[in-house]
């Protein structure tokens, strides 16, 4: 917790000094050789006049919170001894103030997020942690497959650790939450620090994550709205496009709506509209033809320049699709139709598979 | 330092995805410090194949080794690898030491060691007066050698790194080109390298592997990659301006071996010729294929290659300094000639093109293979 202090502090102080806690624990400490600290540690506990004095040191009491008591001493090697160590021990006062609000903002905010707070506990939560209540936010979540021993907090917290407005909060250690304050371009902005984010982890930590990003939400009570909705996304994007490893909410389309159908439907569904046969003897390449026509808004130049096809090849493979199931993928509504019933298929599948 | 080793592997995404098969058959032997590239345009199982070598993505089926260790139930970590990719993003609040650093301390490497890594790394990346400045100090490039350096300090086997270059503007990647070129020379380890920008492979690559749709379609090194393009997609994708292609038909007369594009027929040498006598093409369809630095208005080239001859309509001429890019409509095909920069060809101009056939390319019209490689 007080690295960064020691570092600032190393730069400016001349002699040793260093933090305890009041079980006497040594929090911080500039000097290698810590036994002649460990011995002023009971006179510290024991001693009511601030600052004391030893024959070396100089000691400060520190109390950011009425329940937690700190020590800050000095070398007395430096002139002004004690006016430094006034100045010294505000500003570790402030230090630890500041860390410990964020680590309790970020307490209360797993509550909201979990709805497990009551409006009128939030109102008073908001004024005690300085928490803005009307800004734009979105919710990330962070999911993995292993458990990481806080690494990918520590990662997250530190790439964005400029951004003062947001939070990270471990869930489980398989899911971390992230919520970012944005303003305009909410989901591109989102997006970036997703692919950033996914692409640190990666790196430093070789562990695969997804990101599923939630709705932009204007107050901190819609938050737990945010959170459920990256969630969600998280699980149908996970179906439909398991080859991706961002999802975001506003994205997953018709996705959602078949997620929410049962078997029997959904069969009943395809029945309708598709000769479900047909449609399966369509091989992998005439679907992924497909799906690159869609993905190119039903533009056949687009698609064969980027398919590195020739324009006749792809218009050949969309005839068959006509030939053989009777949908002329073209056309907006015999392209939806296709891409439902192959959404529809594709799911039913994976319900099978898991059953 | 390590030899990678891919056999037979697929990676087939679930039902729900259609069962979509992104990679297909991939055997490769990666050497030991080989810069490899892998390349091909988006959705062709490039970027599925490094993350199935990282060990980030399972495979459905085949062999993975790096070194001498069949590494499929080996986790990421424990493969000896690093991985760069192209959304690199530092700490900001951290100096450039603690930046190349940070890993190490997660990884609980000790102090003396994440110095003594740290230090070196940035000698190889020639960034150690940069060790205590914050990353809003540094340039883009500086940046993109800090992401590097963070690669370099794991001292893995292999570098496995996924477009790193693609977010740099086109002045800057074409200096981190040369710096990556540079720094395989001093790591000496094995990189493979993914890329969709075909400048990249070529200046890079010890070998490319040019994959489409998740099938290898070729692999070879940058230059005979570049004259033996293995069939029609792998001649279209290497080469800027790409090559021409003209729908063409064989004929011989029992002496000779021609070509007829149009009204056009022309003769093919005797290199040319030879694989394609008596392999049945006689009257055949096929696919002509020339690089525009292939086709010639010089009057040396008009006079010394008078069996290979057509006319040109131009269209368009773009001088470009050193050369001329010239659009031209040859026996009704829409073709890019890379003229010298005096040429007179101007625009409605019909002018004679003499086709270097010695470097004609000429592929099956069905199965779009090259008729002949050597």
């Amino acid at each position: 917790m007080l690295t960064p202090l020691k570092k600032q502090l190393s730069k400016i102080v001349p002699c040793n000094f260093g933090v305890i806690d009041q079980k006497g624990n040594i929090l911080m400490t500039s000097d290698e050789n810590i036994d002649y600290i460990s011995s002023l540690v009971n006179d510290m506990l024991l001693s009511s006049v601030f600052p004391m004095e030893t024959s070396s040191y100089v000691i400060s009491r520190i109390k950011p919170y009425r329940t937690n008591i700190f020590y800050f001493y000095l070398e007395k090697k430096v002139k002004n001894h004690l006016l430094v160590l006034q100045l010294l021990s505000a500003m570790t006062e402030n230090f630890i103030k500041s860390y410990y609000d964020k680590f309790d903002r970020a307490h209360f905010l797993r509550s909201v997020i979990q709805q497990e707070v009551t409006e009128s506990n939030m109102k008073k939560k908001m004024i005690s942690y300085k928490i803005t209540n009307e800004r734009k936010r979105i919710v990330l979540k962070i999911k993995t497959i292993e458990k990481t021993n806080h690494s990918i907090e520590t990662i997250l917290n530190n790439l964005f650790s400029d951004h003062k407005f947001d939070y990270v909060i471990e869930l489980d250690n398989c899911d971390i939450v992230y919520i970012m304050e944005v303003d305009e371009d909410a989901e591109e902005i989102a997006i970036t620090a997703a692919k950033n984010l996914i692409a640190t982890i990666e790196q430093e930590l070789l562990i695969p994550v997804v990101v599923g990003i939630g709705k932009l939400v204007y107050d901190i009570a819609s938050l737990a709205d945010s959170y459920e909705s990256a969630s969600l996304a998280c699980e149908i994007g996970g179906i439909f496009e398991s080859e991706k490893n961002i999802f975001t909410y506003s994205k997953l389309g018709i996705g959602v709506f078949i997620s929410k159908l049962n078997k029997e439907e959904l069969a009943q569904y395809l029945n309708m509209i598709i000769d479900v046969e047909l449609f399966t003897k369509l091989d992998e390449e005439i679907i992924r033809t497909i799906q690159k026509f869609f993905e190119n808004n039903l533009n056949i130049s687009e698609t064969a320049r980027k398919m590195y096809l020739h324009r006749n090849t792809l218009v050949y493979r969309i005839d068959k699709v006509l030939k053989q199931t009777g949908l002329d993928v073209r056309n907006f509504d015999d392209a939806l139709l296709f891409k439902t019933a192959y959404m529809v298929k594709s799911y039913m599948e994976k319900l099978n598979d898991n059953t | 330092m390590a030899k990678v080793v891919v056999k037979n592997v697929y990676k087939k995404y679930e039902p729900s995805r259609g069962g979509i098969t992104a990679v297909s058959d991939f055997n490769l032997s990666i050497e030991d410090k080989e810069f490899l590239v892998l390349l091909g345009p988006s959705g062709c199982g490039k970027t599925t194949t490094l993350r199935m070598i990282a060990g980030l993505e399972d495979i459905t089926a085949g062999e993975i080794y790096i070194g001498d260790k069949l590494v499929n139930d080996v986790q990421p970590k424990d493969r000896d690898i690093a991985m760069v990719f192209q959304n690199y993003a530092l700490y900001p609040h951290m100096s450039v030491f603690d930046n190349m650093a940070f890993g190490l301390k997660l990884r609980k490497t000790p102090k003396d060691e994440i110095k003594k890594r740290v230090h070196e790394a940035a000698r190889i990346l020639e960034i150690e007066h940069l060790l205590d400045r914050k990353p809003k100090a540094l340039s883009g490039g500086q940046r993109q050698r800090v992401a590097l350096g963070r690669a370099i300090v794991r001292e893995p086997k292999v570098f496995l790194m996924d477009e790193p270059l693609s977010n740099l503007d086109a002045k800057l990647r074409g200096q981190m080109r040369v710096e990556l070129t540079k720094l395989h020379q001093r790591l000496q380890t094995t990189i493979v390298y993914v890329t969709h920008d075909q400048v990249e492979a070529m200046t890079m690559g010890t070998r490319i592997v040019c994959m489409r749709l998740g099938f290898i379609q070729q692999v070879d090194n940058p230059q005979v990659m570049y004259d033996y393009p293995a069939n029609v997609y792998v001649a279209g994708f290497i080469g800027t301006p790409q090559m021409n292609f003209a729908d063409a038909t064989i004929k011989d007369d029992g002496k000779n071996i021609y070509i007829n594009v149009g009204n056009s027929s022309i003769k093919l040498p005797e290199s040319r010729a030879k694989n394609i006598i008596g392999q049945g093409y006689d009257g055949k369809e096929v696919i002509m294929g020339i690089r525009p630095e292939a086709l010639h208005d010089e009057q040396v080239y008009i006079d010394s290659l008078p069996d290979s001859i057509v006319n040109a309509d131009v269209e368009v001429v773009e001088m470009l300094g050193p050369e001329a890019l010239v659009y031209c409509v040859i026996e009704g095909n829409n073709m890019i000639t890379r003229f010298k920069p005096n040429t007179k060809a101007r625009h409605g101009d019909v002018i004679k093109v003499a086709l270097d056939t010695e470097r004609l390319h000429i592929f099956d019209k069905d199965t779009e293979k090259a008729l002949f490689r050597d």
